[in-house]
C-alpha cells in the first residue's frame, strides 16, 4: 500500500525545471503505486488552464518554438488526473492573475487554500513544496 | 463508559466472545475444522480490527449524514490493512486504508462536503486507533454498489515475505532537497543541519551545486550522500562532481516516499 506526495507548486512550466520536476516525481511516485497530488498555487495557477490559441502569425522562430512547447506540461497534468492523482487549482491566486474563469485542462480541480487544499494535506504522508 | 467484553475459550475447538451488543449478542468462532494452513491465514484479530473500524466509521457518517439532512441510500465500505516492522523488528499493523461510498442526491453534494470534511478526522473508534496505526479515509458520493468480500480464509494468499527495506546507503538522517542554484541554499542547509546526519537531493537548477568544479564545497558540507538528478545535468552542460549519486525519477521517487525518514526542501 503506498503513500500519498502531494505537492504544492508554486512556478509555471516556463519560469524554471521546478513544474516539470513536480509533474515527474509525481508521475514516478503513481509509477511505484504511490498517491500523488499536485497542489497549483500562486503562478502554479498559470498551468491549469486550457491553451488559447492565437489565430494570426506567431512571429516566434520554429526552434524556440519547439523549446517553449517542449516545457508545455497540459497534457502531463491530465494525464496525472486521469491515473488518479488530484490536480487543483488556488481559485485565489487565479483571480489575482485575471485567469479565474477560463476553462480548465480536464482533469483540474478549481480549489482554495482553505477547503481543497487543507483536504490534501490531511490526507498526505509526505508535502514538498516546489517553485521560487 | 467503559466497555467489557468476555471470551470463553474450549480448548482449540473455538470460542465465544459475548459482545454485549443488543445487535450482536456474541460472536461464536469455530476453528476445529481448519486446517493447519487455513489457520495460518485467518488474521482473525486484523479481520476483527477492520468490522470495528468500518462499523464504527459508517455508523458515525450515517448519524452524520442523517443530521445533515442528507438522504443517501446505500453506504458500501472497504477497510485494508497494511503490517510493518517496528523498531524491535516487531510485526504490527501500521496502516488502515479505508474507503467509502456514498449513494446520495448530487443535489446535495453541498451538505454531503460538510459531513465528508468532518469525517476525516476519523469517527470514535478509527481516531483512537489512529494513536498508533495510520488511517488514510477516501469517502465519495455516488453510485454504490457492494464491495467484494473480504478473502474467505481458504481464498487467502498464502503470507508474501517481507519486503526488503530500502535504506539509503550511507546514513539516515533527513533527506534535503534543493532545486535552486543560489549558493544561499546550501548556507541554509549548512545551519539547519548542524551536527545531524543528512542526505542531499540536488534536482533542477540545484543540479548546479553538484558541478565537477564544486566538488570540494559540496564534500564540506559533510552529506552522507548527494543525489542529484541526471537528467538536470545534460541541459545545462554541466559534468557531476564525481562523488556524487546520479538518480532518475522513479529513484527521486523512491527517496522521497520510501526511503528518507523526512524530507524537508531549502
Amino acid at each position: 500500500m503506498g503513500k500519498t506526495l502531494t505537492i504544492v507548486l508554486t512556478a509555471g512550466s516556463q519560469e524554471n525545471q521546478d513544474a516539470a520536476l513536480a509533474v515527474g516525481l509525481a508521475e514516478a511516485a503513481i509509477r511505484r503505486g504511490h498517491r500523488a497530488n499536485i497542489f497549483l498555487y500562486g503562478n502554479g495557477c498559470n498551468l491549469a488552464n486550457q491553451e488559447a490559441p492565437f489565430g494570426g502569425p506567431l512571429g516566434i522562430r520554429q526552434n524556440l518554438q519547439e523549446h517553449l512547447d517542449a516545457q508545455k506540461l497540459g497534457q502531463r497534468l491530465t494525464g496525472l488526473a486521469q491515473r488518479g492523482a488530484q490536480v487543483v487549482t488556488c481559485h485565489t491566486t487565479e483571480y489575482a492573475r485575471g485567469t479565474e474563469g477560463l476553462a480548465y485542462l480536464p482533469g483540474v480541480q478549481r480549489g482554495d487554500v482553505g477547503h481543497a487544499f487543507t483536504d490534501l494535506l490531511v490526507g498526505s504522508d509526505v508535502l514538498i513544496g516546489l517553485g521560487r | 463508559m467503559g466497555l467489557t467484553l468476555t471470551l470463553e475459550r474450549k480448548g482449540n475447538q473455538g470460542y465465544t466472545i459475548a459482545v454485549g451488543s443488543a445487535a450482536l449478542p456474541e460472536i461464536k468462532i469455530d476453528i476445529a475444522a481448519l486446517t493447519p494452513e487455513q489457520k495460518a491465514n485467518e488474521h482473525l484479530g486484523g479481520r476483527l480490527l477492520l468490522c470495528a473500524a468500518l462499523a464504527c466509521f459508517t455508523n458515525t457518517l450515517a448519524a452524520d449524514l442523517t443530521q445533515a439532512g442528507v438522504e443517501f441510500k446505500t453506504i458500501n465500505a472497504r477497510a485494508e490493512i497494511e503490517k510493518d516492522k517496528d523498531s524491535a523488528l516487531r510485526t504490527h499493523y501500521s496502516h488502515v486504508d479505508l474507503e467509502v461510498n456514498v449513494d446520495a442526491p448530487e443535489s446535495q453534494q453541498a451538505a454531503f462536503e460538510g459531513v465528508r470534511r468532518g469525517l476525516l478526522g476519523g469517527s470514535l473508534v478509527t481516531y483512537s486507533l489512529e494513536q498508533g496505526i495510520e488511517f488514510d479515509y477516501d469517502i465519495k458520493r455516488g453510485p454504490s454498489r457492494p464491495f467484494d468480500q473480504g478473502s474467505a480464509p481458504e481464498a487467502s494468499p498464502p503470507p508474501s515475505p517481507p519486503e526488503p527495506v530500502q535504506r539509503y546507503q550511507g546514513g539516515e538522517g533527513p533527506l534535503f532537497l534543493i532545486t535552486a542554484a543560489d549558493a544561499a541554499r546550501l548556507e541554509r542547509l549548512r545551519l539547519m543541519a548542524g551536527d545531524e546526519e543528512f542526505n542531499l537531493l540536488l534536482a533542477a537548477d540545484g543540479a548546479y551545486h553538484a558541478r565537477a568544479g564544486a566538488g570540494e564545497a559540496l564534500k564540506a558540507l559533510g552529506a552522507d550522500k548527494v543525489f542529484v538528478q541526471a537528467e538536470a545535468l545534460a541541459p545545462r552542460g554541466l559534468e557531476p562532481s564525481p562523488d556524487v549519486v546520479l538518480v532518475d525519477y522513479d529513484r527521486m521517487a523512491s527517496l522521497i516516499l520510501e526511503e528518507a525518514e523526512r524530507v524537508v526542501v531549502l
